[in-house]
Parts: structure tokens; sequence; C-alpha cells
């Protein structure tokens, strides 16, 4: 191969890639992100660094490299820049097309097929996600390690060197602390062995990646048990068949496709049949002539989709962006067949390939754009927050013209948290215009009930701010005038102890802040509004430490007016506990009622001189 | 063709990929950055003395900013804030948050806050242990016409100039405001 040809065969595909989601490198941090981000906040000592790391979180997941360590590394050095986040993920994913390009040769022999199959995985939108979201980097270097082991295995099974295996086991483990999925990666390198290289010595060599995978199941499982319940929760059922049918028509088709203005639905089916059945019959002729490879990549493809399948609720078109990996890889080998047979195979394979890339195209474009668009909103509004912080010292932020779509990507994963920013809330009227969603945290804990938000703009606790087209703008005159033009609200039906704009609302018996609780002394007292029906009850949330029972068990009464409710008995800790007790009649459509709190003793923590009896969170009529 | 990862090629890409980053992260700050629009400036009706916007409102007698938290007082020191919404009919809560520290105790023995707005005279307070107080008192609604009012401090007691520290200190305060009824 001439020079320039060499450095164009390993160049296209990544400045292919860098152009069709270069908007990818430009995103900032969304969703997610957030939670990862504030990681470091976690993160004293060495071992708060091991639990951060290891410790399972979001639905049971353990991945140091791709998610905590990345996130608590760059955030380190990068603080919430996120270029270099997004370098990193791209760097990797260009590892990843040099990776697949070289396997597609070690298979295929092929250098069109090399060349080719990087780039039509590329096209895939199902790498929208992944190369637009930090938080899915795991789809991104998962790939990298299956390739570097597979493409070291291969180098094992051609030259039998030990050190390749080895570094290629190596590579395996390691690859556990990128994404669940390299649990597989045995099954691909038996699927190798099984239909490319049946020899005694490479069979052999399978058992020690079968050991590992067997024994990260049961050490994973007794960690992290996997959902009963849920969007994760797995479904071995006749739903399988289906899921696995939806993800083999988004393979070809964009999960969006149909739903875009101006597609014509039956034109998608028609090309999904069309697509799926060159795929088919082409690693269908190639097994009857006895060439596996197409089969092997076929196998990769169900393989690696395998472990999502029974994941009946939560299908997400960006599952596929491992799997897609096999189909592009046999749509190459077909189309280096093709150029080197008759005239109409070449221009039917270069046809669908065509068309494949009109399909998919446009849609990554446009699906890396909406990641931009809405991240650039969320880093006007997080960042804005943090300078409206600079700007005013001590003060509150309360956020109006908040709609659904900077809630979901920014404000319901906590964002402020990763800065350090406390007291931002939501103005009330903002739940008007937010929808709730399963799975994101209750919008309840973000807003500012009205009355605790009219004192703090009476008592110039707060600045509030709006999305302005470009920057957060700072409207506080203007709230304020709207706000105290209407009726004054009554007292609200949910107060926050750890909130420091709703402290007018406890009496005596509570002691200072202290980050989003309040201890209550032997007895306290809270001013909150009534019930507005008979059904409604009153919930507390707050924090029992065993501290407080090393003289046994505590006595809690709740007194609502002066008649008492419920009583209550703490026997074990509770951190955080909550207890939901029926109110009085009496307080029935009252406008304000008065909420007393009393243990039958208090505690002395260490190196703490008061007398604590409970700490307290929420108080609600619910 | 096939990858031969060399040992001077990992070297050169791993000093490429580290390259990009430090390059990446170069101007980490600045990209981390947001600007806000903001309102022209307001008088407030309470002064944190760490709001950079509180000098225009601090008359005299106020010492610079310490620890972006407090100041020293002279032994008279006066604000202007902003009326609080309905105090023309209601009245007001004055609440000076004020720590009397321990070199005015033993320098003076105790010293009281008192204050005057628009000719109204606060009733003093006595302060005569080291600690942090806020001096609290009910404002008529007589003393509030117009939009903003002038309140002036004084202290009985205070520290007068001397060798170590030329200023007359009189106590730390940390924030000045009048709450609406």
């Amino acid at each position: 191969m001439k020079p320039a040809v060499r450095v164009a065969y390993w160049l296209v595909p990544p400045f292919f890639c860098l152009a069709l989601y270069w908007y990818g490198i430009k995103v900032w941090f969304q969703a997610d992100d957030f939670a990862w981000l504030s990681l470091s906040r976690q993160v004293h000592n060495g071992a708060s660094l091991l639990r951060a790391l290891f410790e399972p979180m979001a639905q049971g997941t353990i991945r140091p490299w791709s998610e905590r360590g990345f996130f608590l590394l760059f955030y380190t050095f990068f603080g919430l820049d996120a270029l270099p986040y997004r370098l990193c993920v791209f760097a990797t994913q260009f590892a990843n097309l040099a990776l697949l390009a070289h396997v597609v040769w070690k298979l295929t022999r092929s250098r069109v097929a090399a060349f080719t199959a990087p780039i039509l995985w590329t096209a895939n939108s199902a790498l929208i996600v992944p190369l637009s979201w930090s938080s899915s980097y795991n789809q991104i270097l998962c790939p990298f390690f299956l390739l570097s082991a597979f493409a070291l295995f291969l180098r094992f099974a051609g030259g039998g060197r030990l050190r390749d295996y080895l570094l290629q086991l190596g590579i395996f483990i390691l690859g556990f602390g990128a994404l669940e999925i390299n649990i597989v990666y045995p099954a691909i390198a038996a699927a190798y062995v099984l239909l490319l290289d049946r020899r005694r010595r490479l069979i052999l060599s399978l058992i020690p990646l079968v050991a590992v995978s067997v024994i990260y199941f049961f050490v994973h499982h007794a960690f992290s048990p996997g959902q009963m319940e849920g969007p994760y929760a797995l479904h071995f059922d006749s739903a399988i068949p289906v899921t696995l049918l939806n993800y083999w028509a988004w393979t070809f088709v964009p999960m969006q496709w149909p739903d875009r203005a101006g597609h014509i639905v039956l034109l998608g089916r028609i090309t999904l049949v069309v697509l799926a059945a060159a795929i088919l019959s082409f690693t269908a002729w190639k097994a009857a002539k006895r060439d596996h490879v197409p089969l092997f990549f076929f196998a990769w493809f169900l393989i690696t989709l395998a472990p999502l399948l029974p994941l009946r609720d939560h299908v997400s078109d960006y599952y596929l962006s491992i799997p897609a990996i096999g189909i592009a890889a046999i749509a190459a080998a077909g189309i280096s067949e093709a150029l080197h047979s008759s005239p109409a195979a070449s221009s039917a394979a270069l046809a669908l390939a065509a068309i494949y890339l009109w399909l998919q195209i446009p849609e990554s474009h446009f699906g890396v754009r909406w990641y931009f668009e809405r991240s650039r909103s969320a880093r006007a509004l997080v960042l804005g927050v943090a300078r409206a912080r600079e700007l005013h010292p001590g003060k509150a932020i309360l956020l109006t013209g908040i709609g659904d779509d900077l809630y979901t990507s920014a404000i319901a994963h906590s964002p402020f948290a990763a800065l350090g920013i406390p007291d931002v809330y939501l103005a009330p009227e903002t739940a008007a215009s937010i929808t709730s969603h399963p799975g994101l945290n209750d919008l309840a804990m973000y807003l500012l009930p009205p009355e605790p938000a009219r004192k703090a703009l009476e008592t110039e606790q707060v600045e509030v701010y709006s999305p302005g087209p470009v920057r957060l703008q700072n409207v506080t005159s203007l709230y304020e005038k709207k706000l105290l033009a209407k009726a004054a609200p009554g007292l609200p039906r949910r107060v926050d102890a750890g909130n420091r704009l709703e402290s007018y609302l406890l009496g005596d018996g509570w002691y200072a802040l202290e980050g989003g609780y309040r201890w209550m002394s032997k007895r306290a007292i809270v001013h909150i509004g009534g019930p507005r029906s008979p059904n409604e009850r009153i919930a507390l949330t707050g924090y029992c430490p065993k501290e407080q029972l090393r003289s046994g068990p505590l006595e809690f009464q709740v007194t609502i007016d002066g008649r008492p409710a419920d009583l209550i008995t703490f026997s074990d800790p509770e951190t955080p506990f909550l207890r939901i007790l029926s109110v009085p009649p009496s307080a029935l459509g009252k406008d304000a009622i008065e909420v007393s709190l009393e243990v039958n003793r208090t505690f002395r923590g260490d190196g703490d001189d008061r007398k604590l009896g409970l700490a307290f969170g929420i108080i609600e009529i619910r | 063709m096939e990858i031969r990862f060399r040992r001077h090629s990992l070297t050169l890409l791993t000093v490429a990929v580290s390259a990009v980053l430090i390059l990446g992260g170069c101007k980490s700050r600045s990209r981390a950055r947001a600007q806000t629009d903001e309102e022209p400036p307001r008088m407030a009706s309470v002064l944190t003395m760490a709001d950079p916007r509180a000098n225009a409102q601090l008359l005299s007698g106020f010492y610079p900013v310490e620890q972006n938290a407090w100041r020293w007082t002279s032994s008279k020191f006066s604000v202007v804030l902003r009326n609080p919404r309905g105090a023309d009919q209601k009245g007001a809560t004055l609440k000076l948050k004020l720590t009397v520290p321990d070199s005015v105790i033993q320098q003076v023995k105790g010293t009281a806050v008192s204050a005057t707005i628009s000719g109204v005279e606060l009733a003093p307070e006595p302060y005569n242990a080291a600690g942090e107080y806020i001096y609290t008192r009910d404002v008529p609604a007589r003393a509030f016409a117009g939009d903003s009012v002038k309140i002036d401090f004084a202290l009985q007691r205070f520290i007068p100039p001397g060798p170590v520290d030329a200023r007359e200190l009189g106590v730390v305060v940390s924030m000045v405001g009048l709450e609406g009824k």
C-alpha cells in the first residue's frame, strides 16, 4: 500500500467520526453526568476513594473505569470543563476504529472490508448517545477492551505466544471495570474458535476465560443483586424475541426515524427488509461456502446483545453500539466481496451501503446536535447559577422559567451539588410547567413553596434568575412585583427543616442548620399548613442515629395543636426514617397548625455539648 | 497489513494523547465559567458585609471587610437601607448581627448598642460578655417615609485608637437589615 493510501486508510474513519459527531466534542454535561461529577465530594481519603470507585451504584453497576474513575480523575484536573472529557471519549473511539479495522483485516484479509467496517459502524445512530453524553462512555470503553482482548487472542491464535494470551486475559479482566457486558467476551472467543479455528490448544485456552466470567458473575451478583422490579428488572419471558427483533430493526433503520417529519414509515420498512435480507443472505451464502467469518460477526451481534434482551422495560437504541460492530463488519465483508466480483454485485452492494448511510447519517447528525443544544442550555443554567452565587454571596437562588427540558437534563440530577452550591430552588410556579418523570428525583425536593418564597423576597435572602436566550438573567425585581402582587399564600404544607429559607416556620427547640437537616432538642415546634382532606396525614422524615438508642428504645411523641398523635418507638437506628401519622380531625381545614415533636430523652454526641433528640428533614402534610 | 505496536509507537501515542488532554485542559478555568445578565444595582433592605455591593450603602464608621465575612465598626456607624414593603404602614424590624470580641470586653468591660432612624431613637442594648448577638428592635411606621431610610448606630463604649491599632474599634458586624412585618 502506498504511504498516502496507508495514511488515508487509518485516518479517514476517525475523521469521518469527527466530522459526523463534531458536536459531540463540544457537548457539555447533562443528566447523570452531574451525579458522577459530584462523586469527588464524597472522596476524603483512601477508604472513601475505594468506596466511590467500587461500591455498587445506579442500578447496581460497578464501572470504575468508564464512570466513577473517569469522572473522578477528569474532575480533579479539569473541573467542569467538558472538553477534556470529550477528547478522551473520542480518543478511545478512534482507538476502537483502528482495532476494528485490524480485527476485520485479520479475519477477512480484505483491506476494503477493514476500511469500510469502521465507517459503517461510525455511521450507525446507536453511537449518538455514547458520542454525545459522557455518562455513556462505558459504551465506548467496553468495545475498546473487547476489541483489544480479541485482537490479542487472534495474535495468540496466529503466533501461539503465551505473552499475548496473558495480555489478552489481563485486558479482558480489566474490561469488567468498563461495563458488565464484558462478561460475554469468552463467548466471542469461543465463537471464533468454534467457527474459524478449532485447534485443541485454542479450545483449552477458553477455559480460563470462562472461569473468569463465571467468577465475575457470582461476585457481582453477591455484591449487587439484580433488581426484581422497575425498568432494570430482568424478564426471561416471551418478550425476549420481540426485544431482539426491535434491536435487529434499529440496527438498520434508526429507532426515531419513523417519527421524523416527512419520513414515510413504509419506506423505512422496505429498507429494513432489504438491508436485513442482504446481511442474512450474505452470511448464509458464505456459511454455505464454509466461510464462517460473517457468521462469526453475526455471533458477535447476538452475543453482545444477549445480556440486554431480558431488559424488557428498558430498551434503548444506544445499547446497540457494541452489537452493531458485528453487522458493520458483515456489511463491510459483503461490500468487499461484491467489489471483487461482478459489476452488478458491486453496484448492488454500493447501493445498499448508500441507502444505509442515507438513513443513518442525518439521524446521527441530528441526534448529536440535539444533545449539544440540550447540554448548552444546561451549561448556561449551571454555570450561570455558579456565577450568580459569586455575585450574591449568602443569598439563595430561585429559578423561574424552567421547563421540562432543563429540568430533566439538569436540575433533576442535582447539578448544583456538583459545584457545592447549596440553596438553589425552583420557583413555586414552575411545578406547573414540569412533568414528573419516574426514575427522577421528586420535584418537591427542588421547589420552594409560595410562602417561603415570598418571605425570602421580602427579606432579600434570594435572587431570582430565569434562563435567557444565551445566559441566565436576573429577574428579581420583576418577579418580586409579580409575586407580591398576588394574595399572600398560607403556611406551606411541606416544611424542610434543613432549608434556611423556611426556618421562620420553626418554633422553639431547634438547633442551627447542618447541611440538609436540623437537630431538635428534647422538644421542638413546627408551624405548618393544616390538612385539606380527612385522608391527609403528616409525614416526618429524619434521622435516628445509633447513639440515641444506647440507652434502649426511644419514644417519640407528636402533638398537633395540643392533641397527641400516635406514639412512635424507635428500637433500631434509622438513617433516614419516615413516619406517617394520622392528624387529629380538629386540625382539618386550618391554615396553620402547631406540631410539637418530643422525645423522652436526649443524648450528647462526641465532642458536642448539645442535648440532641432527633434530626429532621421534611415535615409534610400529604 | 497489521498493527505492530512497537514500543516507540506506544510512547508517541501516549505523548500525543497526553498533549491533547493537557492542551485541551489549559483553558479549563475560562471554559467552565459563564456570565449572567444582572439587573441594575438596587438598594437593599438587608446588607451582609460579605456582599461587595453593600459598600454603597455603608455610609460611615465601617472598616474594610475581613475574611470576606465581617467588618469592624468605629464608635458610630451609619447605613442606608431600602424600606421593606409595607413598612410605612406596619413598621419593620431592625436587626444588627454583631460580635462583641473578647478584646472589647477586656479593655472597656462591655458596651451598649443604640440606633436612631429618622429621629426615632431605639432603645440601647447592653452587651457585657463576649459573643455573638443580634440587636433587634421594632421600628414604628412613622420612621419610614420615602424609599429608603438612614440608620445611625452608636456604641456606649469602644476601644480608642492606640499604638497597636490606630483605629477606633467598636464591635464586629456581619449583617444589618430591616425586615417587614
